[in-house]
């Protein structure tokens, strides 16, 4: 649904008394969006009432979103399997001499009661949410569980959405469901760019990988707080952040599904739900999503190939320790800070390197460093050798070194 | 960016047309003004208007202001509107009252104390106004958890071994992070000549950026306003 509390410009599909829909009775509009609009309805025989969205026929110019919305409600259609409960149930797709119309359930009341056919009803969405804030943890956790679900069963069947934002999230009976599928098209044809720009992601490619990169996106949004453009700023939000193990995994999560380089985002909803259930969810011990669904059958397939995989992991890398423990001396990972940066480390007249020949260069971690007593030295371009003396490593893991100098830099102190 | 403004960008903003050179010309200066007026004592709500009385004002002498260094720089003569503006406001009976809760007298001067002279109030605002702009411009450069670590460790104090936790990153990148950023923050910066470590002006920038909440009702003003007066422009 797009803008329901009518923010945004909108093609004027009914200027003057609502239009005629058989069956139903319009009773007001709730929402409109680019090219079409959501009234509350009530059903003529049973009194039930019902989201009803119309899209004109004619459209204007090029452009023929009635055309468009029928295509994307066939290929949902045609989908027969794509039945997720955190997806809007279309209940009737019709047409009058006029308009495109379907029929779908009603979003809960943004008060929380029932919904009613009074002027007070204002449909609840994620986007209303918002602008009391960012969302608790729990509820951050099950309303991105809900969005990734829903999304991910597209993806499986091989559909994608392109308009995930908030007001496109639904709360109906407290469950949060994706809703507007006018935008909706096969994966695999040569998608148009269309979406809203806010959510697109940099290189406008409207695939899976963009409703990834929207997903990331909202859930952003859901744990800071702030509007979608202020990616990924935190601000204020980060001493509650680090207080929650969840919020920092999903932070993490949408890090990745946010990046501007699409190789580097999840291919699709279906591997960013799978991340999620195994570094927001399964970690956090006790800490069982409510309402969660079975995953797909290809998500518990995989998902049962990385519980082994981990498994034969922890029991190498236990093997391993063994091995260590009996025969060497330990390895550690050591911090070089000093207050000029890019100093090199000595130890025992020998030059640290990395791997790949550079030599490290203070602010760093070294690892693999044997956990024994070393003669440090730190030096640096221009300023004599700082020789620290004689330092065991199996005690000491930071090293912060000064040469004393104040030059203004504000790079100078970590 | 230079911290005088460009040329181009005035020559631009002739044609009211153009919506592009006209955001441009607001994101660089709409936080400028808003501080500025709020610094001088005017409430939250009295701040929006001047922005907007101010970005029509340019508009509407678009055509008059020719750049002259020889004459002045463009931020003194977009300081004068400014100062005009407030001043405008400040003398109305209800915005006294409102930006002090009712004892707006002591609020006002206290406002003006604060400060040597408006034209200091109006450099610093200008000040965090470009380097909010810089900031916002290296956010969109790197990688999100370069820039979010960036933020944790130099803007919110966070331990950088926290700020790898939240992001993913080694301990060893978040320093690397932080440097990188003030490097970029600093090349992007060089023309200016400021008093002050730039991260402690930065942090200070920051935490003087309007909430969410304003930037959202004046941006949504902006788009709906001036480019549309500029398109019915003949």
């Amino acid at each position: 649904m797009n803008d329901p509390l009518g923010n945004g410009e909108s093609a004027i599909v009914c200027p003057g008394s609502p239009p005629a829909i058989p069956d139903m009775e319009l009773l007001r509009q709730i929402g409109k969006g680019g090219f079409g609009e959501v009234w509350l309805a009530r059903n003529q025989t049973t009194g039930g009432l019902r989201a009803v969205k119309i899209v004109p026929l004619r459209g204007t110019g090029a452009v023929d979103p009635a055309g468009r919305e029928i295509v994307s409600l066939s290929c949902l259609e045609q989908t027969a399997r794509v039945r997720d409960p955190n997806l809007v149930t279309i209940h009737h797709v019709g047409r009058t001499a006029d308009f495109l119309f379907y029929i779908m359930d009603t979003a809960d009341d943004v008060s929380g009661g029932p919904v009613s056919p009074g002027a007070e009803y204002a449909p609840a969405t994620l986007a209303v949410r918002l602008r009391c804030g960012p969302v608790a943890g729990d509820d951050c956790v099950r309303w991105s569980n809900q969005l990734l679900s829903a999304l991910a069963c597209l993806h499986g069947e091989g559909l994608v959405h392109r308009d995930v934002k908030p007001s496109n999230c639904l709360f109906i009976d407290g469950q949060l469901k994706l809703a507007d599928f006018g935008l909706l098209a096969q994966v695999d044809r040569s998608v148009s760019r269309v979406g809203t720009l806010e959510y697109m992601p940099p290189d406008g490619i409207m695939d899976t990988c963009a409703d990834v990169y929207a997903a990331g996106l909202v859930i952003y949004q859901m744990i800071t707080g702030l509007p979608a453009h202020r990616f990924p700023a935190i601000q204020t939000r980060a001493r509650a952040m680090l207080a929650d193990p969840r919020l920092m995994a999903l932070n993490r999560l949408v890090l990745k599904a946010c990046q501007s380089d699409r190789n580097g985002r999840f291919a699709d909803a279906i591997a960013m739900l799978e991340t999620f259930q195994q570094e927001v969810v399964d970690r956090n011990g006790t800490d069982r999503v409510e309402g969660m669904k079975a995953a797909p059958g290809r998500i518990r397939r995989l998902f049962s190939g990385a519980i082994v995989a981990i498994c034969l992991a922890v029991a190498l890398l236990g093997g391993w320790l063994v091995w260590r423990g009996l025969n060497s001396v330990p390895n550690v990972d050591v911090n070089f800070i000093t207050d000029q940066f890019d100093a090199e480390i000595w130890l025992d007249g020998r030059r640290l390197c990395q791997p790949d020949g550079q030599p490290w260069l203070t602010p760093c971690t070294v690892t693999g460093v044997s956990a024994e007593t070393h003669l440090v030295v730190l030096k640096r371009q221009g300023l004599e050798d700082l020789d620290l003396g004689r330092i065991d490593f199996a005690k000491t893991r930071e090293v912060v070194a000064h040469w004393g100098i104040d030059n203004g830099d504000p790079d100078a102190r970590p | 960016m230079s911290s005088q403004t460009h040329t181009t960008l005035l020559d631009r903003i002739r044609d009211g047309a153009d919506a592009v050179a006209w955001d441009e010309f607001w994101t660089r200066y709409w936080r400028a003004v808003f501080n500025f007026a709020k610094c001088r004592g005017c409430s939250e709500h009295t701040a929006e208007e001047v922005v907007q009385d101010v970005m029509l004002t340019v508009f509407q002498n678009r055509q008059v202001f020719r750049y002259d260094s020889a004459k002045g720089r463009f931020r003194d003569w977009l300081g004068g509107i400014v100062s005009n503006l407030v001043n405008q406001r400040r003398a109305k009976p209800a915005e006294r009252v409102r930006a002090a809760g009712g004892d707006g007298q002591n609020v006002l001067e206290s406002a003006q104390d604060s400060h040597a002279s408006a034209d200091d109030a109006w450099e610093e605002a200008f000040e965090a106004s470009l380097l909010n702009v810089l900031l916002d411009l290296v956010r969109r450069e790197v990688a999100p958890e370069t820039y979010q670590a960036f933020e944790l460790v130099a803007l919110q104090g966070v331990p950088a071994g926290e700020a790898a936790q939240l992001t993913g990153l080694t301990r060893n990148a978040v320093y690397l992070a932080r440097k990188r950023i003030l490097q970029r923050l600093r090349e992007l910066g060089q023309s200016y000549r400021s008093e002050g470590r730039l991260l402690d002006r930065v942090k200070r920038a920051l935490a003087s950026a309007p909430s969410a909440d304003v930037e959202c009702s004046l941006t949504s003003w902006m788009a709906q306003s001036v480019p549309a007066r500029g398109r019915a422009c003949p």
